[in-house]
């Protein structure tokens, strides 16, 4: 028999993600409360205590040894935590904050048993253990006190039963709820009852009873703490949601408990509320989700697209026939029957663009970490602001983007934003701001990130390159400001700390602006000394499926992503000038640089004189108009990688398949921009440009 | 890794688009070749333990395994199915192990079914509690494929045996 695991290996590392995940949102929580000194939740802590306790389980059973070990030394803190035996700290959340990169190092190992880990793991497990501390003796067990059946108490698990005594040493009247609730809405009708509870109670536990129950409604006892007196939860409770009495303290010696099941049955039937608050969406929203490999979701929209195909063929069939009027009638049923099935696959192919898409909030929660994390390390203030966190892109760009936007973050902590001493000396807030705002733009998200730092210095990075050899001295004179701030994204400018130091911006930029370019995306930087610095990511809201404009040049089609297109003018040859070697127009009193797409690609133009297009594109900040012999029409094109043996081919980002045995070539629009403006070697164009 | 949780909605929407049965409704057969058409529910919240163990179950030849990710998703499983084996853990938030043990124990349709409850503690209170609520095994995370096989094995015989 094969072992299962192999097969599972997926669902474990998914969840053990996710459970990372969600230990790094619960910390900045915790992190949150304990810096603004509020009263930490139970629940916050029992959520982290949950996802390292499950993280341990599966760990172990998939033999991710490091992760087990790991997870079980914080395990034990975070059970000290929650159970009141130690409390949070510096300290603590320092080592609570390490395990989340460790975790997902440990995760990416090759061999998730490697000796080489050992010595790491180990020293870590030891700074992990010398925080927690010696449980306190207990005096008397608080449960005495009270008569709660043997029954219930045989059902609790420690960490229940733990909470239970916790509240009743804080002072809480225990109270046991019991109300019949409908089974298939039973998640919803909790969340009502938690909504209710929460602010004045705590709940312990909710103990199924076959009373009263049959195979649509179940009958729960709860278990709950509050101070609320027993007149206003009743006033609460009775009647809308069951009956509630408070158990009695013991005032002389135990007598025979009631018992549960004989508390008359004044149960009330709960249903969900019909009309409910979206907050409580995120709460169920776990339980309804399901998790699927997005290769999957390709290949439904590979299927979408080969049904697109079939429309279209059906459309020719009817084109065909339409002048016969032979078969009218027929030919008009099938045109109609045709429209339908094209409002239903558009609709088929929304609903797979939905389910691709996840919020940015998801890498800006990993972001925030990493803010926290690079301002200790620097000693700096920094206050992080999220807006459009909701913005939702593809699942697969949102990957791709976490570590360009890393170094972003990285840079502007290190390099932007000064030290507290510096600011204030400036007349700025000790406190620098770093935000993160997100937003859609037609087709495209845009991402800036922005830092009210020192700001970039322009001529320190001209002189920076003229230094490293980039850019000769008499070259450089010539750049703009915009051009001289461009210069950070050229390869061997900022590879040395203590050059991008004195530069006001960091390491690695050219790798940066290689990732966000290689997902089709632009990246653009603006930048005032003693102001700040903002840098703006444009990308497309998916790769899946693109809407294309299909332009002819010299007979062949190609498709130009609608995203890089702003409009089409005709092409007036007597228009075009030269400005430095450069063929341009002027549009709208704005002069625009023109490529000759034909040309680029070494063929010749086959249209008559007059007749051709200039397709306007624009990238970020930049602008350019492509020459195009013939324009098409939009569609809604797949892209297919061009395969290995092509893959060297640049200025194309991939083939798609037109329908009619017609495919084209899709142009990358990013590609074409950067070979233009910054040529083949970026380098190379700037010295003989200049 | 690109795995994403998608809301079951959507899939849903776009498997009645396509035509496809949507999840939910249970047409899984009942029988399997030659083999014992057993029955199985895993109650977990962790989607690996519960891939893990219904991995395991459908090679030791169960016809039928569901699963469930809260207390409150087995009990809806439980007031309409005769399950042959439930399998339980002991930590989930709201309802947790031991009370689906409780329930099961005075539930009419649960009383052939054979239980095992799972847990990480180690100085055996859990499985101590368990076994009073009526469970036939106790299985401590993290278990290995052949332990829990062994254990199928034994409890299915037995099964049998109760069946004849």
């Amino acid at each position: 028999m094969s072992d299962p695991r192999d097969n599972v290996q997926q669902e474990f590392l998914a969840e053990a993600q996710e459970l990372v995940e969600a230990l790094s949102r619960d910390l900045l929580l915790l992190d949150e409360a304990h810096h603004r000194n509020e009263r930490i939740d139970p629940a916050l802590i029992n959520e982290l205590f949950r996802s390292v306790h499950t993280l341990k389980g599966i760990a172990g059973m998939f033999g991710y040894r490091h992760v087990g070990a790991v997870a079980h030394a914080l395990e034990d803190l975070l059970d000290d935590l929650r159970l009141a035996r130690t409390s949070v700290g510096q300290q603590l959340l320092d080592v609570l904050f390490d395990s989340v990169e460790r975790f997902q190092r440990l995760l990416a190992l090759e061999d998730p048993q490697s000796p080489e880990e050992e010595p790491g793991v180990q020293a870590y497990i030891a700074a992990v253990r010398s925080i927690g501390q010696e449980p306190e003796e207990e005096e008397g067990d608080p449960l005495d006190k009270y008569a709660i059946e043997p029954a219930v108490l045989s059902v609790l698990t420690e960490y229940e039963e733990h909470r239970l005594r916790a509240c009743i040493r804080e002072g809480l009247q225990l109270y046991r709820l019991r109300a019949a609730f409908d089974l298939a809405a039973i998640d919803d009708s909790i969340d009502t009852l938690r909504d209710v509870a929460l602010d004045d109670a705590e709940i312990i536990t909710y103990l199924p009873s076959l009373e009263g129950g049959n195979e649509d409604t179940i009958e729960l006892v709860v278990l709950l703490a509050s101070r609320v007196p027993e007149a206003d939860l009743k006033a609460h409770f009775e009647g809308r949601y069951g009956a509630i009495e408070a158990i009695e303290e013991r005032t002389h010696l135990p007598t025979l408990p009631p018992r549960l099941t004989s508390i008359p049955s004044a149960a009330v039937s709960m249903r969900a509320q019909p009309d409910e608050d979206p907050s409580q969406a995120s709460l169920r929203s776990v339980a309804n989700s399901v998790r699927v490999d997005i290769r999957k979701l390709d290949h439904l929209m590979n299927a979408v697209g080969e049904l697109a195909l079939v429309r279209s063929a059906i459309g020719r069939i009817v084109d065909r026939f339409k002048g016969e009027s032979a078969h009218h009638q027929s030919v008009m049923d099938l045109d109609r029957i045709g429209r339908g099935f094209e409002r239903q696959l558009s609709e088929l192919r929304t609903g797979i663009l939905d389910v691709r898409m996840v919020p940015l909030g998801q890498v800006f929660n990993k972001l925030a970490r990493i803010v926290r994390q690079a301002a200790r390390e620097r000693d700096k203030q920094v206050r992080l602001v999220v807006t459009g966190a909701d913005t939702e892109v593809d699942k697969l760009i949102v990957e791709e983007l976490t570590d360009p936007l890393m170094h972003l973050v990285r840079n502007a902590i290190d390099h932007g934003i000064e030290a507290a001493d510096e600011r204030t000396r400036v007349a700025k807030p000790a406190e620098g701001t770093l935000a993160f705002n997100a937003y859609h733009k037609g087709s495209n998200v845009v991402i800036e990130v922005e830092d009210d730092g020192g700001g970039m210095n322009a001529h320190m990075l001209r002189e920076t390159a003229v230094a490293r050899g980039l850019l000769s001295a008499d070259a450089s004179h010539e750049l703009t400001r915009q051009e001289m701030l461009n210069l950070v994204f050229l390869p061997g400018l900022s590879t040395t700390s203590e050059i991008t130091d004195m530069s006001g911006r960091g390491v690695g930029m050219d790798v940066v602006k290689t990732n966000i370019l290689r997902m089709g995306g632009m990246i653009s930087i603006a930048s005032e000394q003693g102001i700040g610095t903002k840098i703006t990511v444009t990308l497309p809201i998916t790769l899946a499926i693109i809407r294309a404009l299909i332009v002819n040049i010299a007979s062949r089609t190609f498709a130009l992503p609608i995203t890089a297109v702003r409009e089409a003018i005709p092409y007036v040859p007597e228009e075009v000038h030269t400005i430095q070697g450069r063929e341009v127009i002027t549009l709208r009193g704005e002069t625009l640089a023109i490529c000759d797409l034909a040309r680029l690609f070494g063929f010749r133009s086959t249209a008559r004189k007059g007749g051709r297009f200039v397709v306007v594109g624009s990238m970020g900040n930049r602008e350019l108009g492509f020459v195009v012999d013939e324009l098409i029409g939009q569609e809604d094109v797949i892209i297919k990688s061009l395969g290995k043996s092509l893959s060297s081919a640049r200025g194309f980002s991939g083939a798609t398949d037109l329908g009619d045995q017609k495919v084209a070539l899709v142009l990358d629009a990013p590609a074409l921009f950067t070979e233009y403006f910054d040529g083949p070697d970026a380098l190379q164009a700037l010295e003989t440009r200049l | 890794m690109f795995i994403l949780r998608t809301e079951r909605a959507e899939i849903a929407f776009v498997l009645a688009r396509i035509g496809r049965v949507p999840p939910g409704s249970s047409l899984l057969p009942c029988t399997r070749g030659d083999r014992v058409a057993f029955h199985a529910l895993i109650v977990d919240d962790s989607s690996a333990v519960r891939a893990f163990v219904r991995a395991s179950l459908e090679d030791a030849g169960f016809a039928r395994v569901q699963e469930a990710e809260t207390g409150f998703e087995a009990l809806r499983l439980l007031a309409s199915n005769a399950f042959d084996v439930v399998i339980v853990d002991v930590n989930m938030p709201d309802i947790n192990g031991l009370e689906l043990l409780a329930f099961m124990k005075k539930s009419p349709r649960q009383q052939g079914a054979r239980k095992i409850l799972i847990s990480t503690q180690v100085d055996g209170s859990d499985s101590k509690r368990g076994t009073k609520l009526g469970a036939d095994a106790f299985l401590q995370k993290p278990f290995e494929v052949d332990e829990l096989r062994a254990l199928i094995r034994r409890l299915l015989g037995s099964a049998e045996e109760v069946s004849r």
